[in-house]
């Protein structure tokens, strides 16, 4: 008696960004018997440039991969996957900012005899500056397991089966299990220049992959495979299972920029070297796909904002903040909406590479920092006389961010760094007269904005500044 | 995941004339914690005073034309030496921030022009920035008018501009300023125009303009209804002393 048992041995587990990367995509092969072929890694659209911000948030994002256009059995099928994920600050270590990042993941493919697939991952993220360039550096560790019956059709009793004996055998693989680990390591530089943010990382990940089957075999000719069958049709159930772990390096590159009030998010990842240092199965996996995205990243409207912060977080969508942004709106909860497309080239056995478009839908909902208050006192020095100067003391309430900067007139447009005090808040006070002072200010390197709260004066070169009105005390109306 | 805290813009003026202009509504006082301040201070940084560090030398020259013609022309050259400052640190083209310094100059002109020449120099800071947000100088003579006290027009220029700045139209905000100025001395009335409008920004450019509409129906005719002697002074020369 022959049992007919091959195992697909691709490692699916390169995705497209930071917080995908940090993502377990470990092993969610597909036994499909001669047709075996790669399932598609998750197309997670954003970029290290989005998703390295510090702020909490809850992000939902749906990615919906068009089916291979051609009409081979063994072409990619159409498959939806949606994501889950949070992070949260957890507060400073020395330089570095610590934050927590969880995320869930489910696939589900639209093939016959189809699996789903759900994943899991917590990961440590730190981030800092290091001789002015900002970086990051993470570990994650995480676990996934393919979920349904296998059903391939090399499976299904052919009469061309023979067993052992040389009877003809009915085998059929009841219950199939996959579970997979990944940790990984990885780090990564960030730089901003004309407006365009420019990321630049490396991951090393191990994946490793235990696959269990249940294999049921059936003689259904009338030769007796024990002695005790006495003749009848005799039911065998076998376990096997396979290990297989594999060790990758891979590269990621991500641009950001913005037209308005709009971001886009660009982002390649691929893979730059891979060990296979344990592989039971047959044949041997080959390399795990690249990936391109674009992403297009708008603020939700006020009257969205209602469903989005209802049902949202996506440091995977890549979001608006580069850095923990201030809000210009005073306003802690900032949902944004993605659109974008993935292009991912996976290569597969029977045909080399096969591209596959993916549309991605996302929500975000991050809960940004906001100017807390300007607090305005005469100078004791110039109280008395008629051009009076003031006190003015800036304060912004962003208790993660790693710094806080101010410029403006007062400081012939220098950038002053804010000191932080013992309650997270940042202050700089500045001595000013009477008349109007435009500033401006950013955190952890972010976008300027103009302080929430002040009016605002024209956007010349781009970076929006507030004007802050300080009154003559002789004025008069 | 932890919501962090709602912040709300808080203003502590102590002493009588301080202006609020910050965060009108949301005003707290409250004691400054002294302790924590910071007195910026960078030597380097003299505001207000020109440094050829910060440009490649063509620009130099050409913005040291624009600050030469207006100091020949009795200008302020403080708000366009800011203003070069401000594309020098947003690292904007020479040629960007020559074309805008210069075209900020112009507008000055214009500015004292309207304003007379006794306004001050925020005065003719802010009103330049009005009249490149598209305001004209009949706004600025007009506002002059219900202003006329040296520097008292400043709060009213910033705000027009910052209406227009969030989608308000032209000749609505010019209306708006100009109306709430005429019916109350005080620029209450105008800041909270500024707090509303902001606020309601942030759901479109319609909801602001509806909040403006509102706002201003209120005030100017519960004003009128009430004040005794509407304000009928006829509009003084913009050089009037």
């Amino acid at each position: 008696m022959r049992v007919a048992l091959r195992t697909g041995s691709w490692f699916t587990g390169v995705s497209s960004c930071v917080l995908a990367s940090l993502t377990a995509h470990p092993a969610t092969a597909h036994a499909q018997g001669a047709g075996v072929r790669p399932s598609l890694s998750p197309a997670v659209p954003s970029s290290a440039v989005g998703a390295i911000t510090n702020s909490a948030t809850v992000s939902v994002m749906g990615i919906s991969a068009l089916p291979s256009p051609s009409s081979d059995e063994a072409a990619l099928p159409a498959q939806q996957q949606v994501f889950v994920g949070v992070t949260q600050p957890l507060g400073r270590l020395g330089a570095f900012k610590l934050t927590a990042i969880g995320m869930g993941y489910v696939r589900v493919r639209n093939a016959v005899n189809s699996q789903s697939s759900a994943e899991g991952a917590l990961a440590l993220r730190a981030t800092g500056r290091i001789n002015g360039m900002r970086a990051w550096g993470a570990v994650a560790y995480g676990r996934a397991n393919a979920m349904g019956g296998i059903g391939g059709a090399s499976f299904a009793p052919t009469p061309g089966n023979v067993g052992f004996d040389g009877g003809r055998a009915d085998t059929t693989v009841s219950r199939r299990v996959d579970i997979g680990s990944v940790a990984r390591v990885e780090s990564g530089i960030l730089g901003s220049s004309h407006g365009v943010d420019l990321s630049l990382g490396l991951s090393v990940e191990r994946a490793t992959r235990v696959s269990t089957q249940t294999i049921s075999i059936q003689t259904i000719d009338n030769f007796p495979v024990s002695p005790s069958s006495q003749g009848e049709p005799t039911a065998i159930t076998r376990t096997l299972s396979a290990l297989q772990r594999r060790e990758v390096a891979t590269g990621l590159a991500s641009i950001g920029w913005r037209t308005g009030g709009t971001s886009w998010l660009g982002s390649v990842t691929a893979p730059l070297y891979a060990w296979i240092t344990r592989d039971a199965a047959f044949p041997k996996p080959r390399i795990a796909p690249a990936i391109a995205s674009l992403a297009v990243v708008q603020p939700v409207t006020a009257w969205l904002s209602a469903v989005g912060s209802a049902s949202t977080n996506a440091s995977t969508v890549g979001g608006s903040a580069l850095g923990d942004e201030i809000s210009t709106q005073r306003r802690t909860i900032q949902p944004v909406f993605a659109l974008g497309v993935s292009i991912a080239r996976v290569p597969t056995r029977r045909r080399g590479v096969e591209n596959n478009l993916s549309g991605i839908l996302g929500f975000e909902s991050r809960v940004v920092q906001s100017l807390h208050s300007v607090i305005l006192s005469p100078d004791s020095a110039g109280s008395s006389t008629p051009d009076t100067t003031y006190r003015v003391q800036f304060v912004i309430d962003a208790p993660t961010a790693g710094y806080v900067e101010l410029m403006g007139d007062a400081t012939a447009w220098t950038v002053t760094n804010m000191q932080r005090g013992g309650d997270g808040r940042w202050r700089v006070e500045l001595k000013l007269g009477a008349g109007a002072h435009r500033f401006t200010v950013r955190a952890d390197g972010g976008d300027w904005i103009a302080p929430p709260g002040l009016p605002l004066g024209s956007n010349d070169f781009g970076g929006p500044v507030g004007l802050l009105v300080l009154e003559p005390q002789n004025a008069k109306r | 995941m932890i919501v962090a805290s709602v912040v709300l813009a808080t203003v502590l003026a102590v002493g009588a004339p301080l202006h609020r202009s910050v965060a009108g509504t949301d005003t707290t006082l409250s004691a400054a914690p002294r302790n924590a301040a910071v007195v910026a201070s960078d030597p380097k940084a003299q505001p207000g005073v020109f440094d050829p560090a910060r440009f490649d030398s063509a620009t130099t020259v050409a913005l040291r034309h624009v600050f030469d013609s207006a100091s020949a022309l009795r200008l302020p050259i403080a708000p366009l030496i800011n203003k070069a400052n401000r594309g020098a640190s947003f690292r904007a083209s020479g040629r960007k921030i020559v074309t805008n310094v210069h075209a900020h100059f112009v507008d000055m002109l214009a500015a004292r022009a309207a304003l007379g020449e006794n306004a001050s120099e925020s005065e003719l800071d802010s009103g330049a920035e009005a009249i490149h947000q598209g305001v004209d100088g009949m706004a600025l003579q007009q506002i002059r008018t219900e202003r006329p006290a040296r520097g008292a027009a400043v709060s009213a220029l910033v705000v027009m501009t910052d209406l227009i700045q969030r989608g308000i139209s032209t000749n609505k905000a010019r209306d708006a300023i100009v109306s709430l100025a005429r019916v109350s001395p005080t620029d209450e009335a105008i800041n909270g125009l500024q707090v509303l409008v902001a606020k309601q920004a942030i759901r479109g450019p319609g909801m602001a303009q509806d909040a403006l509409d509102r706002y201003v129906r209120s005030n100017v005719s519960g004003a009128q209804k009430n004040a005794p002697n509407p304000v009928t002074r006829p509009p003084s020369p913009p050089d009037a002393p």
